[in-house]
C-alpha cells in the first residue's frame, strides 16, 4: 500500500480492495472508508466497484438451474395483476453499480390495501433513510443508525406483510364460490382447530390454524389433501406463531380433482413425503373440488 | 457472443418491466427464475422459504424497476445481487432467530460450504429455449473452471462466505482455522476469482 502526500492510499491501489468490499469481507473501518471515498465521486474506484459486483454476480451462475414450482409464477403474476403500479421512489438511493443498496434489506411488496398506509410507510422510510444520507461521524454511530433503518424496514415488511394477507382473505372471503372447511383438534391436541377457505376457481386453499402447540424440536406440522382413495398428497409445511397461530395459502395441484379429507400431522422438519407422524387437525370435505 | 444477447435481450425487458408490461415480467421469470430458484436454495436450503424469496425478488423487479441502472451492470448479475441480499438477509434472520434449515438442510451440495455446482436435487433445462440453456450451460462451465482454479481451501471459505453469509470469524470457527488464515483465503480466493472471470463481466455485468 503506498499513500499518497494526503496519507490516502492512491486509486489504482485500491482496485483489490473494492473486490472486497463488494464481497463483505472488509473489517468495518476499512469499509467505511471505502465507502466515504466512493461518495466523493471518484469514477475509476466507481468502476472498480462495478467491475467487481459483477464479478461476484457470476458465483450463482455456476449452480445448477432449479425450476421452482409452478405455482410461483401464477402467485407473482395475480399480484402483479392484483396490484396498481406503484409509484416510482420519490426517494433515490445512490447506485453504487449493479447492485441495490448495500445495507437495506428485502425491500417489501407495496401493500394492496394502499390507502392511509402506503403513505405513511413513505414518510417512515423517507425519515430514516435521510438520516442515514446525513454525514455521521464515527463508526458506531452510523452502524447504530443503520441498525435502526433495518429496524425499521423490518417492521414495514411486517406490515406490509399483514395488510397484504388481510387483503388477500377478505378477497377470498367475499368470493361467492368460496367453501369452508372445519378441521378440528384430535385426541393429541383437542383444543386445537382450523379453518380452510376454499376457492375452486382459483384452485387455492387459505389455511387457518389455533390453539396449536409449537412443534417439538426438529419437527414442523404438514397440511395434507388426502383423495377419496386414501391417497396422501403433502401440501404444504407450517410452523405456528407464539399464539399458536398459522395461516399459509397451499395452490392444489393439477389434477388433484376429489379431496376427501384434510389433515395436519407433526413430520420432521422440512416435511415428509407420506405421513409418518401424529395427526393433530382432521376434517371431512362435503364435495369434491371442481 | 451469446452472453452478450442475451444481456441486451434482458435490457429489453427490464425496459418492458419499467414501462409496466407484465408479459416482460413474464419472459424475464421464465428465462431466469431456474438459476434465481437455485442461489435462494443454495443460500437457504428450504425449498419453500427460497420461492418466496424468488417470488419476493421478481416482485422488486417489477415494483421497483426504476433502481436498476442498465449502464452499471447486466440485468441478470442485477438479479443475482438482489437475490442474494434478500437469501442472505433471511437467512441471517433466521439464525438469529434460532431456525434451523429446511427441507434441504441434509443435501450434500447444501451444506455450508459445500463446493457450488455439485450434485443438485433437481436440474432442468429453463424455459428460455435452448440457445439460452446451451449458453447458460457454457457459462457455467466457465465459472466453474474459474471456481476450480482456487484451492480447496480457499473456494470454501469464499464460498461460506458467499453462500452463506457468515462473517470472518464464523467461519474461522466452523473450519477451526485461525482468523486470520481464514480472511487471508477469502481475500486470495476471491481475488483470483475476479482474475479469472475478467474476460467475463465486460459482456454480463458493466457491457
Amino acid at each position: 500500500m503506498t499513500p499518497t502526500s494526503n496519507g490516502q492510499m492512491p486509486c489504482g491501489e485500491r482496485r483489490d480492495q473494492w473486490m472486497l468490499y463488494a464481497a463483505d469481507a472488509l473489517d468495518p473501518v476499512e469499509c467505511d472508508a471505502l465507502a466515504a471515498h466512493l461518495a466523493g465521486g471518484c469514477p475509476r474506484c466507481a468502476g472498480s466497484l462495478a467491475e467487481a459486483e459483477a464479478a461476484l454476480a457470476h458465483l450463482p451462475l455456476a449452480l445448477e438451474a432449479v425450476p421452482p414450482s409452478e405455482n410461483v409464477r401464477a402467485t407473482l403474476m395475480r399480484r402483479v395483476q392484483a396490484a396498481p403500479r406503484a409509484a416510482p421512489a420519490g426517494v433515490s438511493l445512490p447506485a453504487t453499480g449493479a447492485a441495490p443498496p448495500r445495507t437495506r434489506p428485502a425491500s417489501p411488496p407495496p401493500s394492496r390495501a394502499g390507502g392511509w398506509l402506503r403513505p405513511a410507510l413513505a414518510a417512515i422510510a423517507a425519515t430514516v433513510v435521510t438520516a442515514v444520507a446525513l454525514t455521521v461521524p464515527g463508526t458506531q454511530a452510523r452502524r447504530d443508525l443503520l441498525a435502526r433503518v433495518e429496524a425499521q424496514d423490518r417492521e414495514i415488511v411486517r406490515l406490509r406483510g399483514a395488510v397484504e394477507a388481510a387483503a388477500e382473505t377478505v378477497r377470498v372471503l367475499r368470493s361467492p364460490a368460496v367453501r369452508v372447511v372445519a378441521l378440528s383438534g384430535t385426541e393429541a391436541q383437542p383444543r386445537a382447530a382450523a379453518r380452510i377457505f376454499w376457492d375452486p376457481s382459483r384452485r387455492t386453499w387459505h389455511f387457518y390454524a389455533a390453539a396449536l402447540r409449537a412443534p417439538a424440536p426438529g419437527r414442523t406440522y404438514q397440511l395434507w389433501f388426502i383423495t377419496p382413495a386414501q391417497e396422501k398428497i403433502p401440501a404444504a409445511t407450517f410452523d405456528v406463531d407464539a399464539r399458536g397461530e398459522a395461516a399459509i395459502e397451499v395452490a392444489i395441484p393439477a389434477g388433484l380433482d376429489a379431496i376427501a379429507v384434510a389433515a395436519v400431522t407433526d413430520e420432521p422438519a422440512g416435511g415428509s413425503p407420506q405421513p409418518t407422524g401424529s395427526i393433530h387437525l382432521a376434517g371431512a370435505i362435503a364435495h369434491p373440488s371442481s | 457472443m451469446q452472453d452478450a444477447r442475451d444481456a441486451q435481450d434482458d435490457r429489453t425487458l427490464m425496459a418492458g418491466i419499467a414501462a409496466g408490461e407484465t408479459t416482460a415480467l413474464e419472459a424475464l421469470f421464465d428465462r431466469h427464475a431456474g438459476q434465481v430458484m437455485a442461489l435462494c436454495l443454495r443460500i437457504l436450503r428450504d425449498r419453500a422459504e427460497a420461492e418466496e424469496v424468488l417470488g419476493d425478488v421478481f416482485w422488486e423487479l417489477w415494483e421497483r424497476a426504476d433502481r436498476y441502472r442498465h449502464d452499471r451492470g447486466a440485468p441478470i448479475a442485477y438479479m443475482m445481487t438482489v437475490a442474494r441480499s434478500r437469501a442472505i438477509d433471511r437467512l441471517r434472520r433466521r439464525r438469529r432467530e434460532g431456525v434451523v434449515g429446511g427441507a434441504a438442510a441434509d443435501r450434500d451440495d447444501a451444506r455450508p460450504g459445500a463446493p457450488v455446482g455439485g450434485a443438485a436435487a433437481e436440474t432442468t433445462s429453463s424455459d428460455a429455449g435452448p440457445y439460452a440453456d446451451a449458453a447458460a450451460t457454457e457459462r457455467r462451465t466457465r465459472i466453474r473452471r474459474a471456481l476450480a482454479g482456487l484451492s480447496e481451501a480457499e473456494r470454501r471459505a469464499v464460498e461460506m462466505s458467499f453462500f452463506d453469509g457468515l462473517s470472518h470469524g464464523e467461519i474461522a470457527r466452523a473450519l477451526h482455522e485461525p482468523l486470520g488464515t481464514v480472511k487471508s483465503r477469502i481475500r486470495q480466493g476471491l481475488l483470483r476469482l475476479r482474475d479469472a472471470l475478467a474476460g467475463q463481466y465486460g459482456t454480463m455485468g458493466a457491457a
